[in-house]
């Protein structure tokens, strides 16, 4: 039952963004990533990210993650019991978290918005 | 009659949690949120609880303690919490349409006809939804009526599971002897003071006493709490509250009065009697004025006049409140005249409960921002989900103090940045 869906007639009054964008208002959240440890995902400094806190992640899905209480964005990655966390960059290794790791989800990312032109650095 | 299922949501230290989501440094630190310009403290985490900080206490005075074990102070953030309040309510209000949002961070829930086998299991799921989604965690409490869901919530924030039902007569009876009837809804200073006279010390007691003397010493509304507690729901979910408007009280003088000192006798009577009105109702009030009036009968110069006080801040205590009266008084009174009438009215009034946030200073015009905040998020969320807010706004550009945390959720220039 989603009591947020508020866009029911058939009228065409135009594309809206948030309907898109964001599928559950409460879970959803923008943050803004600097760094380029996730470039070769697409992601690039000073991109904004969209992130919904009800989704669950699943092996390759980019995620937030809090480890020893900083913010991080990286790509998830479960075997058995052990996750890691992937920088999508070369010059980066793989972060394993053992049981005894400050780490939490913070949540998944699902869009990310940067403008299409190189020179615009950051919306 | 079937018995209700109400479950009370209630937001653990929710400014502080509102803090916490993005700041997970901030994780198991003792954390205060300051009232505006830095005042007094209006929510702490159970670490800050666990230093010996009680609610309401000036900054100033346990700021250097307080720093030195390593607590953390912020400065009220009312975008912020406004919205984690807005999206709390939005995910609680997709469990059941019977809800009725009782303060910024609390909400009543009737989950009596929910489909469920195990109404702890859907409470259990409450909680961690919230907590995952929103990032906020909240303590619920289930009973059959409003003032034992409230009971139960207190035992709740005690829990390791975050939940407490009281699911049974016996078990409810046990736990009700233990409760300070003080400590239950609707019981304010007045009541309690009466209820001590009587010798009414617990729930338990409450509910036993005889209800004739209740009826008569706690009026209307100790009956109904006494009704409550015995399991039978006489306030209900999503119905207006009860709840007075305003207080007035006035008199005319017995004979013409022409002096001003004469005339603050008879308003700090009047003021005082307002104000133990309010604490009999657990009420306190934003907005004061005064009137005086002379008799429109006689033919003599005629002359009325009244003076408005709009930034109290949740007021119930005589002093203060007579000390604004007089203090309008003076502004208004002309010498000259034969006054034959004085009197005072209370205005702007929310349970004492929400007391927390009006130890902000109101800015300017307090209801009409108010009604602002509850306008965007409406819009925002699409439908009527905050029904009572008594919160107020920073006005944007003012002051920001050094310590007050980003508008992550409303700011575009504010946005939490990952460094990656």
């Amino acid at each position: 039952m989603n009591i947020l869906f508020h866009n029911d007639n058939m009228e065409q009054s135009g594309l809206d963004l948030n309907e898109f964008l964001i599928k559950r208002r409460a879970s959803t959240f923008i943050l803004r990533v600097t760094g380029n440890s996730m470039i070769d995902a697409n992601i690039h400094s000073g991109d904004l990210l969209i992130i919904d806190r009800s989704k669950d992640p699943v092996n390759g899905s980019i995620i937030v993650a809090v480890v020893n209480s900083e913010f991080t964005v990286k790509e998830y990655f479960k075997r058995g019991n052990k996750i890691f966390l992937i920088s999508r960059n070369k010059k980066y290794l793989p972060l394993e978290i053992f049981p005894d790791t400050d780490f939490l989800i913070w949540g998944v990312v699902t869009f990310i918005i940067h403008y299409a032109e190189k020179n615009n650095s950051s919306c | 009659m079937q018995k209700k299922i109400i479950a009370l949501v209630d937001c653990d230290s929710f400014f502080c949690s509102c803090e916490r989501v993005f700041n997970p440094k901030m994780k198991n630190v003792p954390i205060v949120v300051l009232s505006n310009n830095d005042g007094c403290v209006v929510s702490r985490t159970k670490e800050a609880k666990a230093l010996g900080i009680p609610m309401g206490i000036p900054y100033f005075k346990i700021k250097y303690e307080f720093e030195k074990k390593g607590g953390v102070a912020f400065s009220s953030n009312f975008t912020l919490y406004g919205d984690f309040s807005a999206r709390v309510m939005s995910v609680l209000a997709e469990f059941t349409p019977d809800m009725e949002i009782y303060s910024i961070d609390e909400a009543f829930l009737d989950l009596t006809n929910i489909p469920t086998k195990n109404v702890e299991e859907l409470v259990i799921k409450i909680r961690a939804t919230i907590l995952k989604e929103v990032g906020i965690p909240v303590s619920i409490g289930i009973a059959s009526t409003k003032v034992l869901a409230k009971v139960a919530t207190s035992l709740a924030k005690k829990s390791s599971s975050g939940v407490f039902h009281i699911y049974s007569d016996e078990q409810k009876n046990y736990l009700l002897k233990t409760y300070a009837v003080e400590n239950l809804w609707g019981i304010g200073k007045a009541s309690h003071l009466k209820l001590k006279a009587l010798n009414i010390k617990s729930a338990f007691d409450l509910m036993n006493a005889n209800q004739k003397i209740i009826l008569k010493n706690l009026t209307i509304m100790g009956a109904k709490i006494q009704e409550e507690l015995k399991g039978i729901m006489t306030i209900g979910v999503e119905q207006e509250k009860d709840v007075r408007k305003q207080v007035m009280v006035s008199r005319s003088f017995e004979h013409g009065i022409y002096e001003l000192d004469e005339i603050k006798k008879h308003l700090s009577d009047h003021v005082f009697r307002a104000s133990e009105i309010l604490r009999e109702e657990s009420l306190v009030c934003f907005n004061l004025s005064v009137f005086v009036m002379t008799n429109q009968f006689k033919e003599l110069p005629q002359y009325y006049n009244s003076f408005q006080i709009n930034n109290l801040n949740g007021e119930d205590a005589p002093h203060i409140l007579i000390k604004k009266a007089l203090d309008g008084l003076e502004q208004i009174f002309k010498y000259g005249y034969e006054y034959k009438k004085c009197g005072v009215m209370l205005n702007n009034l929310v349970m004492k409960e929400e007391r927390q946030l009006s130890l902000l200073e109101p800015v300017d015009t307090h209801a009409e921002k108010i009604t602002e905040v509850i306008d965007k998020i409406n819009n925002k969320f699409g439908s009527h989900l905050v029904k009572m807010m008594s919160c107020t706004i920073e006005k944007r550009g003012h002051q920001k103090q050094p310590t007050r945390s980003n508008c992550y959720t409303t700011m575009w220039d504010e946005l939490k940045i990952v460094e990656n």
